[in-house]
């Protein structure tokens, strides 16, 4: 089963259109009513199953960037394999609207790289401390 | 050892410790009591945080902080390990639920927060180490904490109002370069409000938002302060970690340097050298994918929460693009304050 990474991703969809943020990567991501449309569907949990059928039934017009918007989701770790859920989720179909488009922003990216995890150790006090370079 | 525990030993030594100096602090629609228990420790704790508002006090204090250092009181050891580091000071099992702490492992600055009591402490094991952002924006953790647990917020925003109108201010949003703290500091200039520069606490005031300061400071780059030619007497002693300039808003503005404001737009600017295009109005997802991110990125609160408050805002204000030429100390307020006026027509 795929669904959103938690609790890394963040999402929220405001008048229709969802901002999602990978916490861990500093990357954001802006994504139209299509593209929201199936990421409500699919973030809390789809079986691979669930989501082969529904590209399979949907038009290549929407099929095909409906795949590449999954596959640069799961690229980006925004979706990640979760254990099955025991229930089936019910839910309208994603398949209804334009074609999902998703804007991607990496300048945020900076704000990580200048605070990397470090080498820790243990002080004196037992608290983690850097590591002194050698 | 259990967090509630750990966190009981140590607000037992903070309260233990002798009082030195307070502050009330008036910020996010929150009343906050702000403790240090040595000389050193206000340096760092009570100094770069902005002054409380005029009848600011007549509430009772729901949150009640305490500042010490090494030098006053040892910790004991913590409730988490060197695997628990995570990026932003984190510290895992600790970014959400009742007990909250931050840890920067660089500086051995630790901040606590028990967020159904309010009961918070900031050590630092030597208070000569922190660096400059942690005495220009003290507390930066506790408030994105107790603020989101409060409908509201401590967001990457300026705040500024036309001088003869608090309540049509507006929010200054984008990415860092954009010309958002140029444009506050010529609205500055120009005898605006400024609530703030960089970060702003937001909350609901009635069927409004009120934008309060966390800070004083406001930075100043070597360019902008050409560009806008600020006076000299306006910059203080010091820089900051990128080199910035430092403002002191209070003293450079007065009354209108880091005092409430009530924004009654968002708006992004953007400085252009070609002549500025027409203002275009925001969808609310824009608003929220260029304040979002960059408020969570760089606040260590609950970062779902966080971005719940600023789509809220998205959601509730009016926003528009706003490109302003080169002479920003003439045009950007004028064009400013005709967009806002705008916005006041429209709603």
């Amino acid at each position: 089963m795929v669904a959103a990474s938690r609790p890394d991703v963040i999402d929220e969809v405001i008048d229709g259109e969802a901002v999602i943020v990978h916490l861990g990567s500093g990357r954001y991501f802006a994504c139209n009513e299509a593209a929201t449309a199936l990421w409500v569907w699919i973030e809390a949990g789809r079986t691979r199953s669930e989501l082969a059928a529904v590209l399979d039934a949907a038009p290549a017009t929407w099929a095909g960037p409906a795949r590449a918007v999954v596959d640069a989701w799961t690229a980006e770790g925004l979706l990640v394999e979760v254990p099955a859920g025991a229930e089936p989720r019910r839910g309208p179909s994603p398949t209804t609207g334009g074609v999902p488009e998703v804007r991607t922003f990496t300048d945020l990216e900076d704000l990580l790289l200048l605070d990397p995890i470090h080498d820790v150790e243990v002080g004196a006090d037992g608290f983690p401390v850097a590591r002194p370079p050698t | 050892v259990p967090a509630s525990a750990w966190f009981a030993q140590v607000q037992a030594i903070a309260g233990s410790l002798p009082v030195v100096a307070t502050r009330r602090w008036t910020v996010g629609g929150q009343e906050i009591e702000l403790v240090a228990a040595s000389a050193a420790s206000a340096a760092v704790a009570l100094d770069g945080i902005a002054s409380s508002a005029p009848g600011s006090g007549a509430r009772p204090a729901t949150a009640r902080w305490v500042a010490f250092d090494g030098s006053t009181a040892t910790l004991p050891p913590p409730p988490f390990g060197v695997d628990d580091v995570l990026p932003r000071d984190g510290v895992r099992g600790f970014a959400s639920g009742r007990f909250r702490l931050a840890w920067a492992i660089e500086r051995h600055v630790l901040w606590g927060l028990d967020t159904q009591r309010g009961d918070g402490f900031l050590w630092m094991r030597d208070a000569q180490r922190c660096a400059p952002w942690d005495r220009s924006a003290p507390w930066r953790p506790h408030l994105a904490w107790w603020l989101d647990g409060h409908g509201a917020g401590l967001i990457h925003a300026a705040a500024v109002a036309p001088p003869d109108r608090p309540d049509a201010g507006a929010l200054l949003i984008g990415p860092g370069g954009s010309g958002k703290s140029t444009l506050a500091l010529a609205c500055a200039a120009a005898g605006w409000t400024v609530t703030s520069d960089d970060y702003v606490a937001v909350h609901r005031h009635g069927a409004r938002w009120q934008a309060t300061a966390p800070f004083r400071l406001a930075k100043a780059t070597t360019g902008s302060i050409d560009l806008l030619g600020l006076p000299a007497s306006w910059l203080i002693e010091g820089r900051d970690h990128l080199g910035k300039s430092l403002i002191d808003l209070p003293d450079a503005l007065g009354a209108q340097g880091a005092a409430a404001t009530e924004p009654a737009a968002i708006i992004a600017p953007r400085i252009v050298t070609d002549p500025p295009t027409p203002a275009r109005p925001l969808h609310p997802a824009a608003v929220t994918a260029a304040l979002g991110p960059s408020t969570v990125l760089q606040t260590p609160g609950d970062a779902a929460a966080t971005l719940r408050t600023v789509a809220e805002l998205a959601r509730s204000l009016p926003a528009w693009t706003l490109e302003v030429d080169g002479d920003v100390a003439r045009t950007g307020p004028a064009a400013l304050r005709a967009q806002i006026d705008r916005v006041g027509v429209a709603r």
